[in-house]
């Protein structure tokens, strides 16, 4: 068992399998060695690693995506990137959420969870007008009106595509 | 812009205690904020209220070892919420490059106008510059291919985008020799997808010539005798991406009956002449739209063509006048579901004769030329719906030799002059070989059309820019004409040609079969190649980035060595009217040669596609299939520069490499790196 404890202080018990998806923590326990020292995560807040664990148990068992497992990859990475329906269901959170679960994702190097969190962000751009974007994100159009009028001249060719 | 490291812990102003009892319930927490100023936002949820005195939020049922733990809670300032919140921008530049990447073209450059951010992140990501650039040339994703990762793709991506840019070797990657009769008509031959057919002496000969895949399978030629109880065969065409197979069979029934059943269609798989299992019926009788006249005949023009589930039988019918005179009908086109097994005849405007011709654009587009020179573009809506004309481009009006004018029959003279249409094939429809769709397709806007004018004065090519077939053309309402000196200036290109310059068109790129191994100059009129000897394979690229950049006429490009920017030269003579040949453009395309020729002798034609070229000798008794793919030409004294400056075309891997490593600092680096050494198209 791996002790973790998050940013707001609150102690995670998770099996060694489950948690090993990680690359950051299986590195670090590979470092380490056997322990029943905490490995803090001071990025990571405890309902964001409750996601994370989540994740990892549901997907408990399957291979891991190592550094120089092309074939792996292989295996994963189909033609198409759609993703499953239990990642979907998982993934359907709030916006925050999902931004510290790719934050987390990132963090804690586990790349098929990264690959979710940012299909899904993808998909939520898909099909957006600029301004259906910035309302989507809650961002302010920052350009002044001559910078937009040019570069909306030098992407004009790629409208009607 | 806030990120995680922002998110507070739970403050002291913040105080939770149990309601009333009377009020309590299990599942909700009560909260109370001491400073009232401040927004508490609940970590796990989506609530985010401003909090005068205090909360009632749901609880969801936490985990058992969680039973201590307290709500996570955040408490902010109102004004500075969204700062503090986790946003888009709480990701680092790399990750959000990393999802432009994901994004369909269109979607990113939509998210580069958002805000400066997302603009400033694509402008420092080499990836998405690079997409960009791609894009700008006019290639754009195929349809199938949809959403497959991007940066996998960038590889193949830069190498296409470099490739015939600059003058080039041919490797030979496959060779073969078919024994053919020395009677049969090779016409009917094409490739597509890597894949080489030829319909000869009624046999399908099919070459999986893709030397990048394994064969799945081997065709072997066919014969299609036993197909003959159908009527007689008059035309086969394939379309390997369904491998699908269409003859085109004359009815042996009298035709004068109320069926009006003039020809059938037989749909087989290309790989094993077995009926296709996507069809609901084998063979399919087309009926003629109007009563047809005793002794009449069919002609077709040119072949059926094939676009997804889309089939278009172009044709018109002949018969004798009283004076003993040929007279044609006008075009008539069949428009058929092979999958669904339905076909409809109608009626076009255009005459017949052997100087029509057309090119079907997509499943709903199809451009019909007509001997009275006009380019019409007409929509096939769904079955049932009668074709629409959209818009006439009126070509430039041909130079009648008035000596000859009189020793014709009007009817005769009417062959001349000849159209004949080049034209990238289509690659849209359900594929049954995912495998062989290519990677990119050059966009219809980006693409070319090249109009063989053969007249009795002297030939020309026009390579018109397929922009004027675009979506937008396709919907005016009532049918348009627009004049050639409207149209020409702008879309058209003009260059003197000679019948033996073998041409083949793929996306914005022409090959082009010439007798010398240096470029003419602008407006030279060449020799007819050489019965013995050598021809030169040119390639050049009327890809509308070039015209966007600033480079002066007739120069190399010192961004690709070897590459030649030329502007269209007036033309000593050409066969238009005087009125017309003096409206040419003026705009650039790129000009690049292979320097070793190819025998002369026998050459039959050639065929560009993406990354290859087939070339076909017919010899006696053979036809002889060679497939070449091009190596850059590496001029030794410049390589040195030019890479360290990452802006050559000669090395893709190397200035690619360079160019990314910015770009991903962190572990992503690593993570997309090996993406890329993958190579994505043929995985083992």
């Amino acid at each position: 068992m791996v002790h973790l404890v998050t940013s707001d202080n609150v102690e995670f018990v998770v099996e060694k399998e489950v948690v090993e998806r990680s690359v950051l923590i299986k590195n670090m326990l590979e470092d380490v060695g056997e322990s029943d020292q905490s490995i803090p995560l001071a990025n990571v807040s405890s309902a964001v690693l409750r996601k994370v664990i989540e994740y990892c148990e549901h997907h408990r068992g399957e291979p891991l995506p190592s550094g120089d497992a092309d074939q792996n990859q292989d295996e994963t990475r189909k033609r198409t990137t759609d993703i499953s329906e239990w990642d979907q269901k998982f993934i359907t959170v709030d916006q925050e959420m999902l931004f510290e679960i790719i934050l987390a994702a990132n963090y804690l190097d586990i790349k098929s969870l990264l690959d979710v969190g940012c299909k899904t962000v993808a998909n939520m751009i898909k099909g957006k007008t600029p301004d259906e974007i910035r309302r989507l994100f809650n961002i302010v159009n920052d350009f002044t009106p001559e910078e937009e009028a040019q570069i909306k001249k030098e992407n004009e060719w790629a409208e009607d595509r | 812009m806030g990120c995680a490291s922002s998110l507070q812990r739970p403050l002291k102003t913040l105080s939770i205690r149990p309601l009333p009892e009377d009020l309590q319930d299990s599942n909700l927490l009560h909260l109370e904020a001491l400073d009232t100023s401040k927004t508490i936002t609940v970590v796990d949820g989506s609530l985010l209220l401003p909090i005068e005195s205090s909360l009632e939020k749901p609880v969801q049922p936490l985990l058992e070892h969680h039973e201590k733990s307290e709500l996570q809670v955040k408490v902010s300032n109102p004004s500075t919420t969204f700062i503090t919140q986790v946003g888009i921008f709480s990701l680092p530049a790399e990750l959000l490059c990393h999802i432009l990447l994901l994004l369909h073209f269109k979607d990113l450059s939509h998210c580069a106008l958002a805000c400066k951010t997302f603009w400033h992140v694509a402008q420092n990501c080499a990836d998405i510059q690079c997409l960009f650039e791609l894009h700008a040339q006019g290639f754009t994703e195929t349809p199938t291919l949809d959403w497959v990762d991007v940066s996998s793709k960038m590889y193949p991506l830069k190498r296409l985008a470099s490739m015939w840019q600059s003058d080039f070797h041919l490797n030979l990657d496959f060779e073969e020799i078919v024994a053919v009769n020395d009677s049969d008509s090779l016409d009917m031959q094409s490739v597509k997808c890597g894949v080489w057919w030829m319909y000869a002496g009624h046999r399908l000969f099919i070459r999986w010539c893709d030397t990048n895949t394994k064969p799945p399978q081997t065709w072997l030629e066919q014969s299609l005798t036993a197909n003959m109880s159908l009527g007689n065969m008059r035309s086969v065409v394939v379309d390997p991406l369904q491998d699908l197979q269409v003859a085109v069979a004359m009815s042996y029934q009298n035709p004068y009956n109320q069926e009006r059943h003039i020809f059938s269609l037989v749909f087989q798989l290309a790989s094993s002449q077995r009926p296709h299992p996507d069809a609901v019926c084998t063979s399919l009788k087309c009926k003629h739209p109007c009563v047809v006249i005793p002794g009449y005949w069919v002609t077709f023009v040119g072949r059926p063509a094939i676009c997804g589930d889309r089939i278009v039988v172009v044709y018109y019918t002949n018969n004798f006048s009283s004076g003993g005179d040929v007279l044609e009908s006008n075009i008539f086109i069949q428009v058929i579901d092979w999958r669904k097994g339905c076909a409809k005849g109608y009626p076009l405007y255009e005459l017949g004769g052997r100087e029509a011709g057309f090119h079907l654009l997509d499943g709903q587009r199809i451009i019909v030329i007509g001997p009275d020179g006009r380019m019409t573009l007409y929509t096939l809506p769904e079955l049932g719906g009668l074709p629409q004309r959209r818009i006439s481009y009126i070509l430039p009006n041909v130079q009648r030799d008035l000596n000859f004018y009189y020793t014709l029959t009007p009817v005769l003279l009417r062959i001349l002059p000849i159209y004949v249409i080049h034209a990238t094939p289509s690659f849209h429809g359900a594929a049954a070989h995912p495998d062989l769709m290519p990677d990119y397709v050059t966009s219809l806007e980006s693409q070319i059309m090249v109009l063989e004018v053969f007249s009795r004065t002297s030939q020309v090519l026009l390579v018109i820019d397929m922009a004027i077939f675009s979506i937008k053309a396709a919907y005016s309402d009532i049918p348009i004409e627009i004049p050639w000196s409207e149209w020409g200036p702008k879309y058209a290109r003009c260059f003197p040609h000679h019948p033996s310059h073998r041409i083949s068109v793929f996306g914005s790129k022409m090959a082009y079969a010439l007798p010398q191994d240096h470029t003419p100059e602008p407006g030279q009129r060449l020799e007819e190649l050489p019965a013995e000897g050598s021809f030169y394979v040119h390639i050049w690229d009327f890809n509308k980035a070039i015209a966007r950049s600033k480079h002066s006429d007739n120069v190399r490009n010192y961004n690709s060595p070897g590459r030649l920017i030329r502007r269209p030269g007036r033309l000593a003579q050409s066969c238009f009217d005087n009125d017309d040949a003096g409206i040419i453009t003026n705009h650039p395309y790129t000009t690049a040669v292979c320097p070793t020729g190819f025998s002369a002798r026998y050459f039959d034609q050639f065929f560009l596609e993406q990354d290859r070229l087939t070339l076909i000798w017919a010899r006696p008794g053979s036809v002889q299939i060679k497939i070449v793919s091009p190596s850059p030409i590496m001029p030794t004294s410049e390589v040195g520069l030019d890479v360290g400056q990452g802006r050559i075309a000669h090395s893709p891997e190397q200035s690619q490499q360079t160019k990314q490593m910015p770009c991903y600092k962190t572990n992503i680096l690593l993570y997309l790196l090996s993406k890329l050494r993958r190579q994505p198209r043929h995985p083992e």
